[in-house]
């Protein structure tokens, strides 16, 4: 499976961006891999529709699950129709490295 | 007999339970704030839409949503003011997909698979508690 989070800048103790479509940086994940790439999310700054823009991106990468601590309130149809899972982690303080660590304790 | 309640759409759960007062005495006092009228202070005063505007998204008529977020409003003032704990819960609500919350790592998540039984997409854990 593939999981993109959200991060505020481009390295494993870096936290989890509170924003979705305006994230500094996206940390793709692959628990097949164990393959961690930091893309920068180009779309941050474009005045509108960046939600939209980011979920075709992430969704060319064949993301399956997106985490993030916030998901704008158009994001949710889009990534039902992608069929793209939504994790909210409650505590914006939590490091990319402690996520892909519960990722990698999961039971398949 | 009064019309059954229609549904009413959420688009996020809340992220906590409640809150809890600081400071006073009877600190088992809580007031009850359902997920519709937690939504309609979201959309109204968070994201400062017109409540046609919140009305339509909630799915239900302008007048109605006016009445959910006036008592909303009103019990937001009684824990204020009488110093009582808020508590997230219950009302005739449905969200886009099912959300559940995991017991193990915390986080909140969709069922996007539709599976019949669901597990957290983050932790793999079925200890889960659906959010409606």
């Amino acid at each position: 499976m593939k999981y993109a989070i959200t991060a505020k800048r481009d390295n494993i103790n870096s936290h989890c961006d509170i924003h979705f479509a305006r994230a500094s940086f996206f940390a793709i994940y692959d628990n097949q891999s164990k393959e961690i790439k930091f893309i920068e999310n180009e779309f941050r700054n474009i005045p509108e529709r960046a939600g939209p823009s980011v979920v075709k991106f992430l969704s060319s990468l064949k993301t399956n699950v997106i985490v993030s601590t916030e998901f704008g309130e158009k994001i949710k149809n889009i990534l039902d129709s992608e069929k793209i899972g939504m994790v909210i982690i409650n505590d914006n303080k939590t490091t990319i490295k402690k996520i892909i660590e519960i990722i990698e304790n999961k039971k398949e | 007999m009064a019309r059954p309640k229609n549904l009413r759409k959420i688009e996020n759960p809340p992220q906590i339970k409640g809150y809890q007062q600081v400071g006073g005495k009877n600190t088992q006092d809580a007031v009850i704030i359902n997920l519709e009228e937690y939504e309609s202070i979201k959309l109204c005063d968070h994201l400062s839409l017109t409540q046609e505007e919140a009305a339509i998204k909630m799915g239900v008529s302008r007048p109605t949503l006016t009445r959910v977020y006036s008592t909303a409003r009103k019990k937001v003032a009684e824990a204020f003011v009488l110093g009582k704990n808020i508590v997230f819960e219950g009302g005739k609500v449905y969200f886009d997909s099912d959300w559940y919350k995991c017991g193990n790592c915390n986080s909140l998540f969709n069922n996007y698979m539709h599976l019949s039984k669901p597990m957290c997409s983050l932790c793999g854990s079925l200890s889960i508690t659906p959010i409606n």
